[in-house]
């Protein structure tokens, strides 16, 4: 992605490149308005991995401080955002790496039941609600996030990866120091737990 | 070759990235067209999948907060200060 030319919403530098080349004269207002100007989505993108606590709050002053080392090398290959973007889900990552697990939920409860036979102990209706619907309500939007948020942590982190960072499966493996076979069971029964907890809604329609 | 619906369960995410040999994806059609049970499943679990992806990225820009804590701001330059 090129930078060059992009405009910036109401700041001193009229494009992405002058506000870069502002950060690398190590000018404090170029500073201070990246930290205004992209807090917010980074704070999202962190309380996604980390919950709603403090760590999310760390991690974002982790990701801002790395990128204020490493902007003297920025080239400009992609847009601010993107490059911020990464910086935080690294940062989101170190500190899942180092932090004090809590004991997880058990996913299996999430999971579907079968009888000896291999056929599924209830019958599974089709969602009352289409994803044109679902997507389109913002309160579904908020229940969806929400409910990802209540995946096992774990879980968690490889249907982020995987289904919303992109990640392909061998770099989820690498990052998360895991087998490519573990991520792809532990992406699948992530995604089903996600199923599991969108069913009440997406049966009841609304 | 025949599949149970719990095996059939075990090979959704890879169906739905297509990436299963051509007999196992042939099978999984046939399952799928005869169950009505298994093709909601997937169904549904494909639609989960859409929502995720779809909330968190496409419409992101919901979460935004209209302001971030100014203690954290103030935290982050403080930060850089020090670290200069």
């Amino acid at each position: 992605m090129d930078s060059t030319g992009s405009e910036l919403p109401t700041s001193a530098w009229k494009t992405e490149e002058e506000l870069i080349e502002a950060l690398q004269r190590q000018e404090d207002d170029a500073y201070e308005y990246l930290v205004r100007a992209y807090s917010g989505r980074m704070l999202v993108v962190a309380k996604r991995f980390l919950g709603q606590d403090q760590d999310a709050q760390d991690a974002v002053q982790d990701a801002f401080l790395s990128a204020f080392k490493a902007i003297v090398n920025f080239e400009g290959n992609s847009k601010l955002s993107t490059w911020l973007h990464r910086i935080v889900v690294n940062a989101c990552l170190m500190k899942l790496r180092t932090k004090k697990r809590k004991p997880e939920k058990p996913v299996e409860d999430l999971l579907p039941h079968f009888s000896t036979d291999g056929h599924r102990d209830r019958a599974e209706p089709s969602w009352a609600v289409t994803y044109d619907t679902a997507v389109q309500s913002r309160e579904t939007r908020e229940l969806v996030r929400q409910q990802i948020e209540e995946l096992p942590e774990s879980y968690r982190t490889v249907l982020l990866l995987r289904d919303i960072e992109q990640l392909s499966t061998e770099e989820t493996a690498a990052r998360l120091d895991m087998s490519i076979s573990a991520v792809k069971t532990r992406l699948h029964r992530a995604r089903q737990a996600l199923k599991t907890l969108l069913d009440p809604h997406m049966n009841s329609g609304y | 070759m025949k599949l149970t619906c719990k095996e059939l369960y075990e090979f959704m995410g890879d169906y739905l990235e297509g990436n299963l040999p051509d007999d196992v994806m042939c099978v999984m059609k046939t399952h799928l067209s005869r169950c009505p049970c298994c093709e909601h499943y997937l169904e549904n679990y494909r639609t989960a999948l859409r929502l995720g992806v779809s909330c968190c990225k496409e419409y992101a820009e919901d979460e935004v907060p209209a302001s971030v804590p100014e203690p954290l701001i103030q935290a982050i330059l403080e930060a850089r200060k020090k670290s200069d």
